[in-house]
C-alpha cells in the first residue's frame, strides 16, 4: 500500500474508533493509539525514510496534517465528552438526599439562661445594667428597709426560708430573699444617682407545687431620678411587653398593694391566646404579669435618697412565669424545670 | 382574699344604672378586681315550681321512685326522682326537658326527654346545688320549696318567684383593705369610682338602742388583755330562735354562707354587709353570766364550733365565762355556747381584736374562720358599733329580739382619726399629668376622707375615715388613692427620659455567658440545679455540708443544704438520667454559698462540666481535659496540671489539679469510684471544675497579636516507641528543648496492643518546624536528629519509620 493510502486508511480508523469513544479513558486509549509514541501514525512515519528527499517533503506534510486534523478532533471529544458528563450531574452524581444529615455536635442552654439574656437585652436598651446582689440576705435588706415589718406574714417561717446563722444586731436575721427588691436598698447605698438596675437573681418561698418552684428566678427593674412618674412606669411596661410578647400586646396597670412602693400596680398583658378577647386561660382577656410600682418615700430614705429631690420605680416579676407566658409552654409541672431531666432540658 | 357580693345587694348602698358588665370592669380598674361574675340564675333557665301529685316505686330500680309533679294549669309530668326526702303535696324546683343543670352539683348537662330504667322521664326535680346553690337542703335530697313559694306559684320560673335575677361578684382584694371585703366597702369604691350615688351607713352615728329597763340578768364584760382585744362589745337580748325570712337566706346564700338559724345568719349577715364579725351566745350557757375576755391558761381543751378539741395555750386569746373558754377571740365560738333551737338569751358580741395575735393562735390551732380572715386583716375599733346596732336592728326585726341589758362597751382608749397632708402638686408630680385640685379632693371626700384647708397654700388637711385606719399610713398613701381613682388607664405612657446612668458592669457574667455559649455550642446540655441539696449528697460525694448554709425551716429534710459545691447535684442528675439518651455530656454553671463567718455567705459562680462514658480512663480523660483547653485558648491562660492536693471525691491516678501562675482554679478528672458508687452509677464519670472568679484573675482579653510567619514551615512526622511510664509530656519537653527549630508538636495517634511489645505504647506526632527565613532540608534534617537522638538518650525511645 502507498503512504496514501495508509494514511488514509489509518484516519479512517481513527475517525471510527473515534466515533465509538463514550467516556474520557477510551478517548485517552484512542489518543495513545493513533498519535502515542507506539501508535499508528508513528507506523505510517517510519515510511517516509525510504521515500525521495522532495517525496519525503510533500508526504510529511500530509502527515503532520493528518496528525495535527486527529489531535483536534481528540481535542474536541475531550471538550464534549466533559460538557455531557456536566450534563449529566444531576443524575450521573445525585445523591440521596434523604438520608438523615451528620451533625456537629450540639448542646443546649437552658430556657431561663435564654430568658435572661432576652429580658436583659431589652432593658439594657433603656440603659438599664444588669447586676447581681445578694441571694442569700439579711432580713435588713429584704424586709426592714421595705417596710416589710417583723410581723409581716411575709416574714414568717412558713413563707420565707431562714438560714441557720447568727442574728446580726442591726441587720437581723439571714434569710433565703423572697424577692430580687433585696438589691434596691443596696444599690442606692452605693450612693450613685440616677440609678437604672436591673437585678437578675434566684429567689426563694417556701411553695412547692406544679405552679411553684421553692427556687424561682426574678428579675427587678429599678429606676431613681429626678420627677420619675407613673406614666414612665406605664410606658417602660408597654416597651418591654412590645419587645418581649410582641407588638400587638397591651398592657393595663391595676392597683395593687405593696409594703413598699406607693402607688403599687398589677400589671396585666393582654392574652396571647385569645386577643384579649377572654378565655380559659386568662381573665376577661388579661393576664397577670407581676407587681410593679413607684418606691415608698421611706424606703428612697433607707437607701439615702431624698425623697424630696428623687422618685423611684420598681419592678420585680417571676421570669419563669413571664417566659411560660409567652412562650405558650403549657409545662403543666414548673418544678420540670430545674429537675435536671434532659427530656427536658434537650427541648431548648 | 376573695369575697362573694351579690349586685343586687350591693346597689341597696350604691344607687346605680350602670349595668353589670360595665360596672364590673370599672371596679376591677380601681382596684377591686372582680375575677368572676357568676350569674345566679344561670342554672334556672326552664326551671320552675311544681307541687308533687304521687309518688310510685319504680318497678325496675328499687332507690329510684315515679313521681306525677302538677306544673302548670293543673298539667302533670312524670318524672323519675331518687330524692330520698320527696313526699306529696311538696313543692319543688322541676327542671324541664332542655334546662341547663349542674348535675348532683358537679357535671353541667341540658335535660332531655329520656327513659330511665325503662321508664319515661320528663325532667328532674332538683336539688339545690343542682341549681348552683351549694350546702342548702339535705346532703342528698331536692330542695324542698315550702316555706318559700305558694300555690299561684305553680308553672311559674324559680328564678322569678325566689328573685334569683341576680349576679355575683367575685372580688379579689389585696390584704390591706379589709374594709373592701364587704358589700357596703364594695359599694363605696363603686360610688368613688363614679358608678353611683352612695348612702353610706358609716356617715351616721351608730344606733344601738338604749336601755333603760331594770336588769333581767347578772351580766357582765371584762377584759383582762386589752392590747389583744382593744374594743369589746357585749349586749344581751332575748330572741326566739327560728329559721330566718327567705329573703335574708337568700342574700347569705348569694354571698356564700350556709343559712343556720336566724341568729347565726343575722351574726353573719352583718360581718358581709359591714365586714364586722360578730357572735353570738347562749347566755344560759355562760358560768356566771360573765364573759371574761383573758389569756389562755396552757391545757386549757376548748371545743370548737367545728366539733373538733383543741388544746389551748398560754397568750391565745379567749372569751370566757366565769369558769372556762368558750371561744377563742375572733376565730371560732364553742360548741356549748352556741344557738340552739332552745335558745331564749344571747350575747351578742362586736369586738375588735389584734391582727397578730389572731395570726399566731389559728395558725397554731389550724383553726379558720370567715371572722378570723377579716380579723387578721385588722379591723377598726370603730366598726364594732356600727356591727352591733346592725345586728341589733335585724333581730328586732326577724327574731323578735328584746334588748335586756345596756351595752357593755370595753375599749381601751378613745379613739382619733389619723391625719395626713395633701399636696395637690406632689400628686401631679408623681403620676406625671395635671389633676386639679377640686378633682383631687373630690375623689377623696367621696372615700369618706374629711378634707380642709391649712394656713399652708396647696396643703390640705385630710382625716382617714375609721375604717382606712390600717391601710392609709402617710401623705403618699393619698396620691395612690388619687391616681387609681383618675384611671390608670387614662394615663400616657412615657420612656423615662433623663441620663444614661453609668454603671460598672459584672464583667464575670460576660464570661460565663461565653463559656455557656461555648460548651452548649459544642455539645452540652445546660443544667439549672436546686440551691437546696440533700446534705447526704453532700458527705456522699466527699463535700463537707459545713462549708454550706443550713436552711432552718427546709421544705423537707434533703432540701436542707444550700450547696457549697456544684459536685452533689450533678452527680443526682447523673444518677436520675443515667439510663437516658442525653447524659453524656451536662454542664451547669451557677453559684455556690460558702459559710463564712459572721457575714454573708461568698456567693461564687463555678463551673462543672461533665462527661459521661463506659470505660473511663485516658480517653474519658482526654475529652474532659479538651473542654478545659477549648476555655483556657479562648482566654488565653496557660495552665498546668499537678496531681498534688487532691480531695477525696477525685479518682486518685485520673485527676489533677489546674494550676494557673501558682494558683489552683479547679479540678478536672474522674470521680473516684466510691463516690460513683454512692449514687448507684454504673457510669464512669469525669468533672471539670473551674472557680470562675479565680480564673478570671488570669484570663486575657485582649491577647497580643503576631503576624503570621510569610516563609513556610517544613512539617515533619514521628512514630515513636516508647514505655509505657514515660508521660507525653516527658516526650514533648524533651522535643522542645532539643530543637531550635520546632514551633508546634501535634499527637495524631496512639496505640498500646498486640501489635507491639507488652509494656510499650506508640506514639505518632506532627511536628511544625520553622524559622524567619526559608529552611533547607538539610537544616531541617539536622534539626529531626537533634530531636530524635535527645529522645533516644533520655527516653530510650524506640524511632519507627
Amino acid at each position: 500500500m502507498s503512504f496514501k493510502d495508509e494514511l488514509q486508511t489509518l484516519k479512517t480508523s481513527f475517525e471510527g474508533d473515534l466515533g465509538s469513544v463514550a467516556d474520557s479513558d477510551q478517548l485517552e486509549a484512542l489518543r495513545v493509539k493513533y498519535l502515542g509514541r507506539k501508535s499508528g501514525l508513528q507506523d505510517v512515519m517510519r515510511l517516509l525514510k525510504d521515500m525521495s528527499v522532495d517525496e519525503r517533503k510533500a508526504a510529511g506534510q500530509e502527515a503532520n496534517e493528518a496528525k495535527r486534523s486527529m489531535e483536534i478532533a481528540v481535542e474536541a471529544k475531550d471538550l464534549e465528552l466533559e460538557r455531557v458528563r456536566l450534563e449529566g450531574l444531576a443524575t450521573e452524581e445525585a445523591v440521596d438526599i434523604t438520608l438523615p444529615g451528620i451533625a456537629p455536635p450540639v448542646g443546649h442552654l437552658h430556657m431561663t439562661t435564654t430568658a435572661i439574656r432576652e429580658i436583659e437585652a431589652i432593658f439594657a436598651r433603656l440603659g438599664f445594667t444588669r447586676v447581681r446582689h445578694p441571694e442569700v440576705e439579711w432580713e435588713w435588706y429584704a424586709f426592714e428597709t421595705l417596710r416589710v415589718g417583723p410581723d409581716h406574714p411575709a416574714r414568717d417561717n412558713w413563707e420565707t426560708f431562714f438560714i441557720d446563722a447568727p442574728t446580726d444586731d442591726k441587720k437581723g436575721k439571714m434569710v433565703l430573699t423572697p424577692h430580687t427588691t433585696n438589691g434596691d436598698v443596696r444599690e442606692m447605698e452605693r450612693g450613685d444617682l440616677p440609678i437604672r438596675m436591673m437585678n437578675i437573681n434566684k429567689t426563694y418561698r417556701r411553695q412547692s407545687d406544679v405552679s411553684h418552684v421553692p427556687m424561682f428566678h426574678q428579675f427587678e427593674g429599678l429606676l431613681i431620678d429626678e420627677g420619675v412618674t407613673v406614666t414612665d412606669l406605664k410606658g417602660l411596661f408597654d416597651h418591654f411587653a412590645k419587645e418581649y410578647f410582641g407588638p400587638e400586646r397591651e398592657i393595663r396597670l391595676r392597683p395593687h398593694h405593696f409594703r413598699f412602693t406607693e402607688p403599687s400596680f398589677e400589671v396585666d398583658i393582654s392574652c396571647g391566646l385569645c386577643q384579649g378577647i377572654g378565655c380559659r386561660m386568662c381573665k376577661d382577656g388579661w393576664v397577670e404579669l407581676g407587681g410593679a410600682g413607684m418606691l415608698h418615700p421611706d424606703v428612697l430614705r433607707a437607701g439615702g435618697v431624698d425623697p424630696e429631690k428623687y422618685s423611684g420605680l420598681a419592678f420585680g416579676w417571676g421570669l419563669e412565669r413571664t417566659v411560660s407566658m409567652r412562650a405558650g409552654l403549657n409545662i403543666s409541672d414548673l418544678r420540670t424545670m430545674y429537675s435536671g431531666d434532659v427530656r427536658f432540658l434537650q427541648q431548648f | 382574699m376573695n369575697t362573694l357580693i351579690p349586685f343586687s345587694w350591693l346597689k341597696e348602698f350604691c344607687k346605680t344604672d350602670v349595668d353589670v358588665e360595665a360596672f364590673a370592669k370599672r371596679l376591677s380598674l380601681v382596684g377591686n378586681e372582680v375575677e368572676r361574675k357568676i350569674k345566679v340564675d344561670r342554672y334556672l333557665d326552664k326551671v320552675i315550681v311544681g307541687r308533687i301529685k304521687e309518688i310510685d316505686p319504680h318497678p325496675n330500680a328499687d332507690k329510684l321512685q315515679l313521681v306525677i309533679v302538677e306544673v302548670n294549669d293543673g298539667n302533670t309530668v312524670k318524672i323519675v326522682c331518687g330524692g330520698t326526702n320527696i313526699k306529696g303535696g311538696q313543692f319543688v324546683a322541676v327542671a324541664l326537658p332542655g334546662a341547663f343543670v349542674a348535675w348532683h352539683g358537679d357535671d353541667e348537662v341540658t335535660l332531655k326527654e329520656t327513659k330511665i330504667r325503662g321508664e319515661e322521664s320528663f325532667g328532674m326535680i332538683c336539688a339545690a346545688e343542682e341549681l348552683g346553690f351549694q350546702g342548702l337542703g339535705p346532703g342528698t335530697g331536692i330542695w324542698d320549696l315550702e316555706v318559700l313559694v305558694k300555690e299561684s306559684d305553680i308553672g311559674m320560673p324559680v328564678s322569678e318567684v325566689l328573685g334569683l335575677e341576680d349576679t355575683i361578684f367575685d372580688i379579689e382584694m389585696t390584704t390591706n383593705r379589709p374594709d373592701g371585703m364587704a358589700v357596703v366597702g364594695q359599694a363605696r369604691e363603686a360610688c368613688a369610682a363614679a358608678l353611683g350615688d352612695m348612702d353610706d351607713p358609716f356617715t351616721k352615728e351608730p344606733n344601738i338602742p338604749s336601755f333603760n329597763g331594770e336588769d333581767k340578768y347578772v351580766f357582765s364584760v371584762s377584759v383582762d388583755e386589752q392590747d389583744l382585744c382593744p374594743r369589746y362589745m357585749g349586749l344581751l337580748m332575748d330572741v326566739e330562735v327560728g329559721p330566718s325570712p327567705w329573703w335574708l337566706q337568700k342574700k347569705l346564700i348569694l354571698a356564700g354562707a350556709k343559712p343556720i338559724n336566724n341568729i347565726v345568719d343575722v351574726t353573719n349577715f352583718v360581718r358581709i354587709e359591714l365586714g364586722q364579725p360578730m357572735h353570738a351566745f347562749d347566755f344560759q350557757k355562760l358560768d356566771g353570766g360573765k364573759i371574761v375576755v383573758r389569756s389562755a391558761k396552757n391545757g386549757e381543751k376548748f371545743n370548737a364550733l367545728d366539733e373538733k378539741e383543741y388544746d389551748l395555750e398560754d397568750g391565745m386569746l379567749v372569751i370566757a365565762d366565769g369558769s372556762k373558754p368558750v371561744a377563742v377571740g375572733g376565730v371560732m365560738g364553742g360548741l356549748d355556747s352556741g344557738v340552739t333551737s332552745d335558745t331564749k338569751t344571747i350575747v351578742l358580741e362586736a369586738a375588735t381584736f389584734e391582727p397578730l395575735s389572731i395570726r399566731g393562735t389559728w395558725r397554731a390551732l389550724n383553726l379558720q374562720s370567715d371572722s378570723q380572715a377579716l380579723y387578721e386583716k385588722g379591723l377598726s375599733t370603730e366598726l364594732a358599733a356600727y356591727g352591733m346596732a346592725r345586728a341589733v336592728e335585724l333581730l328586732q326585726e326577724i327574731a323578735n329580739g328584746k334588748v335586756v341589758s345596756s351595752v357593755k362597751d370595753v375599749r381601751r382608749g378613745e379613739y382619733m382619726n389619723k391625719v395626713f397632708y395633701l399636696r395637690p402638686d406632689k400628686v401631679n408630680k408623681l403620676i406625671g399629668i395635671e389633676i386639679d385640685t377640686d378633682t383631687q379632693i373630690g375623689m377623696l371626700t367621696r372615700l369618706g376622707f374629711a378634707i380642709s384647708d391649712t394656713e399652708e397654700d396647696g396643703v390640705h388637711e385630710v382625716k382617714v375615715p375609721f375604717w382606712r385606719d390600717m391601710d392609709i399610713e402617710a401623705d403618699v398613701d393619698l396620691i395612690e388613692e388619687i391616681a387609681r381613682l383618675y384611671g390608670y388607664e387614662n394615663l400616657p405612657s412615657t420612656i423615662p427620659s433623663g441620663v444614661i446612668p453609668r454603671r460598672d458592669r459584672d464583667h464575670l457574667l460576660d464570661r460565663e455567658n461565653e463559656i455557656k455559649d461555648m460548651l452548649s455550642g459544642s455539645g452540652w446540655t445546660e443544667v439549672y440545679a436546686n440551691s437546696f441539696i440533700d446534705p447526704e449528697d453532700a458527705r456522699r460525694a466527699g463535700v463537707d455540708p459545713a462549708l454550706g448554709l443550713t436552711v432552718v425551716n427546709p421544705l423537707a429534710n434533703d432540701q436542707a443544704l444550700m450547696r457549697p459545691s456544684l459536685i452533689p447535684n450533678m452527680l443526682r442528675t447523673i444518677a436520675d438520667n443515667e439510663h437516658r439518651d442525653g447524659v453524656e455530656r451536662l454542664f451547669e454553671l451557677q453559684r455556690v454559698y460558702l459559710k463564712r463567718d459572721g457575714d454573708l455567705p461568698d456567693e461564687r459562680s463555678m463551673l462543672m462540666v461533665a462527661i459521661v462514658d463506659d470505660v473511663g480512663g485516658e480517653n474519658l480523660f482526654r475529652h474532659i481535659k479538651g473542654s478545659l483547653e477549648i476555655i483556657m485558648s479562648k482566654y488565653h491562660v496557660a495552665f498546668e496540671l499537678s496531681r498534688n492536693g487532691l480531695s477525696g471525691q477525685w479518682h486518685p491516678g485520673r485527676s489533677a489539679q489546674i494550676m494557673v501562675g501558682g494558683d489552683a482554679v479547679g479540678t478536672l478528672g474522674e470521680v473516684h469510684p466510691i463516690v460513683v458508687q454512692a449514687f448507684g452509677i454504673e457510669h464512669k464519670i469525669a468533672l471539670l471544675e473551674i472557680d470562675l472568679p479565680e480564673l478570671e484573675k488570669h484570663m486575657k482579653l485582649d491577647p497580643s497579636y503576631s503576624e503570621p510567619s510569610e516563609f513556610p514551615a517544613a512539617l515533619r512526622d514521628l512514630a515513636l516507641l516508647v514505655d509505657e511510664h514515660i508521660s507525653y509530656g516527658e516526650l514533648e519537653a524533651t522535643m522542645m528543648t532539643n530543637s531550635t527549630l520546632l514551633k508546634k508538636i501535634e499527637l495524631f495517634d496512639l496505640y498500646r496492643g498486640s501489635q507491639i511489645e507488652s509494656g510499650k505504647k506508640s506514639l505518632a506526632v506532627h511536628l511544625d518546624l520553622a524559622s524567619s527565613r526559608t529552611l533547607t532540608s538539610e537544616e531541617v534534617d539536622a534539626d529531626m536528629k537533634k530531636i530524635t537522638d535527645a529522645l533516644i538518650s533520655t527516653h530510650s525511645v524506640v524511632i519507627r519509620d
